[in-house]
């Protein structure tokens, strides 16, 4: 029951920022990505499983919403929310500035990543991309929003941890 | 972490990546797949609500953000639309001697006047899509927009419908690398198709690099494709690169809409 209450949670959770990422943020070419901002949140506070889970379903719901390339976004969300997990896995609860080198590393490859499987589907990909702010930028306000969402798993977990001990 | 943990979790990843390459591949090979639809009505019916919460919370705060930002901007945006109401004053008097001609050649051909379109005003609500080359308009199949409709605002074409619920549709921007519109270059009357680009451009595609497309020349939809009507204005060639190793020529296009600030649009529902 818990579980499937922590479910809704994380779907309501990537809806608000699929929602406020096209709206209240879109900022042209320095939107940051919410979603996967939300995925690396997770993944630096509860591992590698879960990062993949959310990355996933997080990936999926943003590619049927904003009409993405349907499962490109969850194989590389599921991708980028294993990989940053198993550094979680070392990292967990302990230093935010190593949490945003590693979400700042995974955001910008993830960029990198999509514009370079989009160009393999056959569409057209402006050389620009790869020597302008259009990949930096985002990854950078990525990684930013990714902070609050693991300083406050990273202190819910601790409080669950202290009340384990007591 | 034990190493059955560490294997059960590489499973679990292993099993999330085959079923996104499987959901990859059947959207791919028919984006209207059943479960697909399905599935994007579902995805719809859960973010709509939210985002239109969101929308109500945060617009007062997002407008005041939103005018700074812009604030920076309106001077030279200024400049471009004085510039372009010159242009257009020019545009204006020549149209209207070949109003005058075209209105003696339809008497002559005894056509019935066609010259508007039946259209539903939109506002855009969302920006979406990767690169943000999708938005989402306010308004939706309850207002008789179906797929496939063009879609306007200031300036000239702004994309095509690509999906509607009750209430809202979905526009695929021509900036979008899918996107593709049969177009021609007025002057001189050669076709080609303008193709989005990941990063926000638009090039013209298949003209030969023997080509005589000069930058400043307008570009009109073609008619081709049957999405598009004619002879709708889309934007102005703004760079040419003549490779001759290539069989075609490198030709940038800047869009009459500001696509990235395209604030409100008419759906062109067919003709009056």
């Amino acid at each position: 029951m818990r579980r499937f209450g922590g479910l809704i949670g994380v779907i309501l959770l990537i809806s608000v920022a699929i929602a406020a990422e096209s709206t209240i943020l879109s900022m042209g070419r320095g939107t940051p990505d919410l979603v996967l901002a939300v995925v690396l949140g997770f993944a630096l506070t509860r591992g590698s499983l879960t990062g993949a889970i959310i990355g996933f379903t997080g990936g999926i719901m943003q590619d049927l919403y904003v009409d993405g390339v349907i499962g490109l976004a969850a194989i590389l969300k599921t991708i980028a929310g294993f990989s940053v997990g198993l550094i979680g896995d070392h990292v967990r609860a302990e230093k935010w500035q190593l949490a945003f080198i590693s979400s700042f590393g995974v955001a910008i490859s993830y960029q990198l990543v999509y514009g370079a499987s989009l160009f393999i589907f056959g569409l057209s990909v402006s050389s620009e991309l790869f020597f302008s702010g259009m990949v930096w930028q985002p990854a950078l306000l990525t990684a930013l929003f990714a902070m609050p969402v693991f300083l406050l798993l990273r202190r819910r977990s601790g409080a669950q941890m202290n009340s384990v001990m007591r | 972490m034990d190493s059955d943990s560490t294997r059960r979790n590489r499973i679990i990843f292993a099993l999330l990546i085959i079923a996104g390459f499987i959901v990859l591949t059947l959207a791919l090979r028919d984006s209207d797949f059943g479960p697909v639809r399905f599935a994007r009505g579902v995805v719809t019916a859960v973010v709509s609500p939210v985002q239109g919460a969101v929308v109500f919370v945060t617009s007062p705060i997002g407008n005041t953000f939103s005018n700074i930002r812009d604030f920076s901007s309106l001077r030279r945006t200024n400049d471009e639309l004085s510039e372009r109401v010159d242009q257009l004053e020019q545009e204006n008097t020549r149209l209207g001697q070949l109003e005058d001609e075209n209105e003696r050649l339809r008497e002559l051909l005894g056509q019935k006047e066609r010259t508007t379109f039946a259209t539903v005003p939109g506002h855009i609500i969302s920006y979406g899509g990767p690169w943000g080359s999708t938005v989402v308009v306010d308004k939706g199949s309850d207002d008789g927009i179906e797929r496939h409709m063009p879609v306007l605002s200031i300036g000239g074409v702004a994309g095509q419908v690509v999906d509607t619920a009750s209430q809202t549709a979905t526009i695929r921007l021509i900036s979008d690398p899918r996107s593709g519109v049969g177009v021609e270059v007025e002057r001189t009357k050669e076709r080609g198709v303008l193709e989005g680009e990941v990063g926000g451009g638009t090039k013209l595609r298949f003209l030969p690099h023997t080509s005589g497309v000069r930058a400043g020349d307008i570009i009109i939809t073609s008619g081709i494709g049957g999405v598009y009507p004619r002879g709708l204005e889309v934007g102005t060639v703004s760079e040419i690169s003549q490779q001759s190793a290539l069989l075609e020529a490198g030709v940038k296009v800047d869009p009459f809409v500001i696509l990235d600030r395209v604030a409100d649009v008419l759906v062109v529902l067919g003709d009056k």
